[in-house]
This record gives C-alpha cells, structure tokens and sequence, in this order.
C-alpha cells in the first residue's frame, strides 16, 4: 500500500508507458490525432489528411459494415448460400468467424484506437510532458498536416468531402462551383501552402467529372524524415504493390492522369497504389469482358469477380482478408507518412490467407518429422567419419601411417 | 552421461544430481538408464537418448509456433528446424542439452495452451513439463526463471490472464516437481562456484551484469558471426545462419518488432531473449547454450521469408498477366510459384546446413575427440567376444577411457603405449600366462611387422583398412601358460 501511495502521484507516467512505450517504441506512428480527440475538438491539432484516397459518392456514406447481410467470402467475394461455413469458390472460412479472425491479423496498435481517458487534458504539464515523449519517441508530431491528395468524383462527393474535412471545406466548395471538369484545386492556397497538382482519378461515373484537390501542408520535420525514409524502406523491401485497388488508368485527359509531378519525382503520396475505398463501379466492365487487363488486374480479386459489380467488397492485403469498411477506417485514422508505414507493417504480418485444413498441417508435420527422424537417426552406430590421410594434425607427432 | 546410467542400472539411487561432466542434474541419465533398459546398453541407444528429445522437438516446436504464427510461417519454421545443423549436430552427439530444449519448447506450448484453454489437465501437463524440465540440463534454469518471469509480467499488465486459475495452478505445479532441484540449487551452493571456477563468471561482480548488453549484441549478431566452438562442443565455428536466412532474419526480426503491440510478437520476443539468457549470463557463446535461442532466431527468419513470400505473391498477382487465362487459375499459378520459391529456399537451408554437417563430421577435432579408429576397434574386440586381456597401443587413445569401458565392460585391458604410461616393448608378454590380443592403432601400426617376428605364434585376429588406410590390427599372441 505503501509503494501504492508513493507511486500514486505518478500514476500518469505509468499511463504514458502503457500507453506508448509498453506497446513499443516502434510504434512511431500511431494513428494519428483524430478528430474526436479532445486535441482536436480544442482545434489544437490539425487532422492529417488522408491522402491518395479516392473518394466517391458511394463512399462517403456512414461507415458501417455491411458485410453481415450477405454471406460473401471475404476473399474471393463470391456469394454463398447462408448456410455455407466455406466459399464454394476458394473455400476461406465465412460468416462471423471470418469476420472475426480478418481484423486480428492486423496489428494491434491498428485495431486499437487511442485511450482517450489516458491523455491528459491540453495545456496542462502533463499535456507537454506527453508531447515532449510523444515527439521523441512516437516520433510524429501532433500538428502534422501531410502533403497529399484527395480525389472526388462529383458534387456530391465534393459536398460530402466538405462536410467532412473543415480544412478541405473552402476549396472543396470552391472546386464545386467551378466548371467541370474542376482541375486541382489546391487547399494549400488556402494555408498558405504550395500547391502542385496531383494525380488524377479515373471518374467512374460520366456526368461527374473528377476532381483532384491536393493539399500542401508544412509536415513535422520528424515526421516528414520518418515518412521518407519508411518510404523508401517499403520501396527497398518492394512493397509498393501490396495493396491492392491501385489507381485506374486515368478515364479523362492523360494531362490530369498519372503523370502528375509529384509521381514524376517519386515524392510519396501517402498509400502508393492509393487505398481505393470503392469497388470497382457499376459501369466498369469486368475484367474478361470489354475492361482494361491493366485496370482489371491490378484492382486484384475484386475486380475480377462479377459477383463484385457495384457492390462492397472486401479488401485483399497480402493475401490477406480485411473487412473494406475496416481497412477504410485505418485509412482515415493515418496520416499520410503513417500510413505508408503501416503498409509496410501490414505486409509484414505473418498470415496464411486461406484456411489450411487440419488434415494437411498433420501431414506437413508428419512429412517433416520424418525427415527429422532420418537425420536425427541416420547411421547412429557409427562414428565419426575417418579423414583423409595428412589432413590429422593433432595426434601427438602425428599417425602418418607407414607400414 | 552414459557410465552414469550404467551405474544407475547396476546400482541404482543415481539422485537428482551427478557430478560427471562438470556436474549436471541426473534426469538425463535417468532418461538414458531408461533407453538402456529398453534397448540396451549400446552406441545407438545411447545416442538415441538425444536424438528422441530431438525428433519429438519438431512437432512440439510446430505446436508452439502454431499458437502465434499461422500455419505458413509455423511450417517453414519446423522445416529450418529440422534441417538445422545445430539442432541436427546436437541431437546425434548423446548431449543431454537438447533435452532441455525440448522440454522448455513443450512447457511454453503448454502454458500458451493453459491461458488459451484453460483445463486444468493441460495446466498440469505444463506444470510437470516445466518442473521437470529443472532435471535435465543445468540451462533449463535460466528457461524455467525465465518463463516464469514471463508469466508474471504478463499477468502484472493483463488483468484477464490474472484471473486464469490454471495458469496459477500450472505455475504452482511446476514448483512443486521441481522443488528438490530448485532447493538443491539454493542450498548447494554451486552455481556460484560453478560459474566462477568454470566461466570466471561472478554473479556479485558488477562486471557481470555490465557485460550483460554487450553479450546481448554479440547474441544478435550471432546470425552473422561464427560462434565460438571449441573442441567437443558440437559447434562449428560457423555462423548461426547461412548469409541468405541471415538477411532474411533480420527482416522477420524488424517485423516482430514493429508489430509487437500485438501479443503474439511479444511472446516471440519473449521467448527469444529466454533462449537468449544462457549466453548473457556466460561469456563464451557456445551453439548449445544458445540452443533454444537458435530456434527462435529460426523463428525470426520464417517471418522473414514469409514476409518476402507475401511480397512477391502481391507482385506475381499485380504484374503478371496471363491474357485468356481465368483469374483463379492464374492466382493458383501465383501461389504454386511462391511455394515452390519457398522450396527453394528450404532446400538451400538444408543443402548449406547439411554441408555443414558433412563437414563437420570429418573435421579433425572431430576425428581427434571421437575417434574413428578407435570405435571400429573397439566394435571389433566387442564383436569377436574375446575373453582375453587387451592389451592396446595408441599414441592418442587410452584403453582406460570412458569409451572403452562403456563399449567393452568387463573386459581388462591395459595400454602398452608410452603416451599412456606403457613401457612400448612387446616382449613383456613373454612373462603373460594367458594369451592376450594385441591392438595396434596409428603410428603403433608399424610394429605389426616387428610383432609378428618376435611372437611367430601371433595370430592375426583381424585388421581393418579403408580408402587403403588401415585402422587398426589385432593379434592374439599366446601366453607361456606359466602362474
């Protein structure tokens, strides 16, 4: 009790260990400050903002998991009758168990939003204190507004982005009122940032032209050194394909498209290959029929299922399976520089992808034990092998054999 | 070890501990004494009593892998496993170690199993295992504190794992089956003296503990650098890992540790640094200290691989496109290229481990300390089932070592070379009543001639040669038949 009471006043200092240092020092980039967070409701922080994802209208409906109403496998997408345990298709496991075992592959620091009860309230000493370490250890500063690029697609995606992002508001309202198509628009102007445009997105539908606003912000120092130097740990691990959903070939003038200067100059823009949140449209043709090889494969298995057309579909990480909505909501929560970061981390999850039946784990160790059981077994009666004449140098005057 | 069990079968009441081999806790005679009654005294067997803990550690370490790692990484870890030639090196050499490994692997199993399950029969399985793991090797204390460490800070930061009655109950099991050895270890006094006299080690010296960081640094950068074997210690000095697994360790180890908010890549972590312990506490890194390190290090490198393996199964899917081939089978295609690269690299382990191994085996401190020349002969004086004296002449082996009395027990025998105490003269069997076989090995091998001349009544009992090389050759010279 004693120790207790000592300890008491520094009770903090333990939260502040559980919460960043026990679950790792690694864990540079925690999900950053997000909008409900006291920080921000004081205006404190700004929201980082997602970048390279694109946003549509269908996206940007409330996020809830729709998933459960259907028995789509989570792998392949294909329907499944209610009362199937496994995708006729790829045979991956389906329903709640799924679903269930999909978010625990990732990392932990993913699945668990910050504790907000442990933060201590701003402008306190305590408040600098758990700056101060977060700085140094977390190594992403709080104010940090990444460069980036946001794609809409129309008005009504343009409206919802507004209502969305207050920082994006005045240059999404002004995109919105200009004609289409809008060009970039950048917020940076508005913050006084450079602008520069950005990469284009393919417009899925034909009345709604894309828009592409890029914002320019003044990155933490830290963490813009951080961001470039996991950027280019992913790029040396070749781990800029693992997401899939990357971006379209552009649908309006190449001008706008990929050949944007930032991808000119290998400036990371957030998820490369982009963390596209929709499936592929109503009106994309599936892959096999009149659609692009390129825009049909490289959105991965989603793409290339019929049974995805218009609909949700989940996202397919590293041969991986996690929940759309799920990934979606790891988007938002990183910024621009964390998130590549957490691509490499996601890529570097252990995971099997598909369900490997008990009947071939027993084999595979049982294949393997016999090896052992040789090795381990193989000529045990005997000894150490003889070694050629000469080679012995440590018998005393040495057992050259001359007879 | 093997002269122990024999006692231990003659006379019985071996204990819990035994002085030979620098002192060592009995249970791994017990084990042995246990394969010699079974199947008798012999080479094979003994060497078995290691090569079983060693067999049975696959499967166990596949178990354990299991709880944390999914089924890709778990397997390609069990495969480095078996191919590994530590792991293959130490479970041939009779080295009761590898016992201790193998019971720390099935204990941590168990234990992982208890929390997960929680039925009490497997928390009393884990807390036999980890009990009476304290009887096999002198390590396993260090694993037994440090799985014990492990489960209570574990315990200390999650309120779920505290309230797990047949954690508790396991953990208290273990104390009680291994309360004689633990006791035995207090009130002995000897690792203290043991670590002072042996390793110059002093557990009160601030020295030690200083040192502790830097042996921590040489244990990591032990994937690279050659460890420091000596003589009969089942180590080459090779590095850990070929450079390949090396790479590839250090790109699973990176991968544990930026997702060690997640308690599986703790637990990995954890289990290194227990394997790890051995070599902070002493200097000098032996393979077999390291020995449960090395597996997880193992561990390290299937993360690795796997991660390289996700890699290139997202490249092979994005970039490669096969016009008119259906989606799902060109995935297919994917995913029998990327096994196949992971057969690939398995089989390259297993090319450079065994090699290793090959050349291991005929290395001359090998040669030197488990003598070749010396085992045939001996295994042809045993199969002959001579009932006379033995009379051995070798410059490098003494007819009264342990190998001569585990292989030949009851057989008299004496050394009539002048490395071991003999006068070197054949005619001092002139004065012998009874006839007596005479062995002549390595540079006595040129007296066979002299031998002949001297005795014409000699007969030669047998003589081995191979690759043109002779081993050895025996005479059975007559006695003068006079008291």
């Amino acid at each position: 009790m004693a120790i207790r009471k000592v300890c008491q006043p520094f009770s903090w200092l333990a939260a502040l260990f559980r919460q960043y240092l026990w679950r790792g020092i690694v864990l540079y980039a925690r999900p950053a400050i997000s909008s409900r967070s006291p920080a921000s409701r004081n205006g404190q922080y700004s929201t980082p903002i997602p970048a390279a994802i694109s946003v549509r209208n269908a996206d940007l409906t409330p996020r809830k998991s729709n998933i459960a109403l259907t028995n789509a496998c989570l792998r392949c997408a294909t329907e499944n009758p209610p009362d199937h345990s496994y995708c006729h298709q790829c045979g991956s496991r389906l329903g709640a168990d799924a679903r269930a075992a999909a978010p625990s592959s990732l990392p932990a620091f993913v699945r668990r939003p910050p504790d907000e009860s442990r933060l201590p309230p701003p402008g306190s000493f305590r408040s600098g204190l758990y700056r101060l370490i977060r700085a140094i250890f977390v190594n992403q500063g709080p104010t940090t507004v990444s460069q980036g690029t946001v794609r809409v697609s129309g008005r009504s995606g343009l409206r919802a982005l507004a209502g969305r992002d207050r920082k994006l508001r005045s240059a999404a309202l002004r995109a919105s009122h200009r004609e289409a198509p809008a060009g970039a628009v950048s917020a940076g102007d508005a913050a006084g940032g450079e602008s520069q445009p950005g990469p284009a997105v393919a417009g899925s539908n034909a009345d709604d032209a894309a828009t592409t606003i890029r914002v320019s912000g003044a990155p933490h120092p830290r963490s813009a050194l951080y961001g470039t130097a996991m950027y280019w740990l992913a790029r040396a691990l070749l781990l800029r394909h693992l997401l899939p959903g990357r971006e379209d070939p552009p649908a309006h003038p190449a001008g706008e498209s990929d050949g944007g200067p930032a991808r000119e100059r290998g400036v990371p823009t957030g998820l490369p290959g982009g963390l596209a949140t929709t499936a592929p449209s109503v009106a994309r043709p599936p892959s096999g029929t009149t659609g692009s090889p390129h825009a049909s494969a490289s959105r991965g298995l989603a793409a290339r299922s019929p049974h995805t057309e218009g609909r949700r579909v989940p996202w397919h990480v590293s041969g991986r399976v996690i929940p759309r909505d799920f990934a979606e909501r790891v988007a938002d929560a990183l910024g621009a520089a964390s998130a590549r970061a957490a691509r490499v981390r996601v890529a570097l999850v252990p995971s099997d992808g598909v369900a490997v039946p008990r009947y071939v784990e027993v084999a595979a160790v049982a294949a393997l034990t016999v090896v052992a059981v040789f090795l381990r077994t193989w000529d045990l009666p005997g000894a150490p092998r003889r070694c050629p004449p000469g080679r012995d140098r440590h018998g005393p005057g040495g057992i050259e054999v001359h007879r | 070890m093997a002269l122990e069990a024999l006692r231990y079968i003659d006379s019985g009441g071996l204990g819990i501990w035994t002085g030979v081999a620098l002192g060592h806790p009995a249970g791994y005679a017990h084990w042995m004494s246990l394969i010699f009654r079974v199947g008798g005294a012999d080479v094979t067997t003994m060497r078995l009593a290691s090569a079983i803990p060693g067999i049975a550690m696959v499967p166990v370490g596949y178990l354990l892998m299991r709880t944390m790692l999914p089924f890709r990484v778990s397997f390609l870890a069990s495969a480095l496993l078996v191919f590994s030639l530590w792991f293959v090196i130490q479970s041939r050499i009779a080295f009761g170690g590898i016992t201790a490994v193998f019971v720390a692997m099935l204990a941590m199993w168990l234990l992982i199993e208890t929390a997960r399950g929680r039925r009490w029969w497997i928390a009393v399985a884990a807390g036999v295992a980890l009990g009476l793991g304290l009887y096999t090797f002198k390590t396993f204390l260090l694993y037994f504190t440090g799985i014990w460490a492990i489960a209570l800070v574990a315990a200390a930061f999650h309120r779920e794992l505290r309230l797990i009655r047949e954690m508790w109950l396991a953990l208290i099991i273990s104390l009680v089956v291994g309360g004689p050895m633990l006791i035995f270890y207090a009130t002995s006094g000897f690792i203290g003296p043991n670590l002072n006299n042996l390793y110059n080690v002093s557990l009160s010296s601030l020295d030690t503990w200083l040192s502790i960081p830097g042996l921590a640094v040489d244990a990591v950068l032990l994937a690279h650098l050659p460890v420091q074997g000596n003589t009969i210690d089942g180590a080459p000095a090779i590095p850990v890992l070929p450079l390949l697994a090396a790479l590839l360790f250090w790109v699973g180890l990176a991968a544990t540790l930026l997702s060690c908010g997640d308690n599986r890549s703790r637990l990995l972590l954890a289990g290194w640094l227990v394997g790890v312990a051995p070599i902070l506490l002493v200097p000098g890194v032996e393979s077999r200290r390291y020995l449960l390190g090395i597996f997880f290090v193992l561990v390290f490198v299937a993360v690795g691989a796997d991660s390289l393996l996700n890699v290139l199964g997202s490249q092979l899917r994005h970039r490669i496109r096969w016009p008119g081939l259906p989606a799902r089978r060109a995935q297919r295609l994917v995913a029998i290229a990327v096994a196949l690269v992971a057969v690939a690299f398995v089989a390259t382990f297993a090319f450079q481990n065994l090699r290793h191994v090959d050349r291991w085996t005929d290395s001359d401190t090998v040669r030197w300390f488990f003598s070749y020349e010396y085992h045939r002969a001996l295994s042809f004086l045993r199969d002959t089932g001579t009932e006379h004296d033995v009379r051995l002449y070798s410059a490098r082996h003494s007819y009264d070592g342990s190998i001569r009395r585990f292989l030949l027990p009851g057989v008299n025998g004496s050394d009539g070379s002048v490395e071991h105490d003999g006068d070197g003269a054949f005619p001092v069997f002139q004065d012998v009543a009874q006839d007596t076989v005479v062995v002549l090995m390595d540079e006595y091998l040129a007296s066979a001639d002299r031998l002949e001349a001297e005795f014409p009544d000699a007969v030669l009992l047998g003589e081995a040669v191979e690759g043109g090389r002779q081993l050895f050759v025996a005479f059975l010279v007559p006695g003068t038949g006079a008291d």
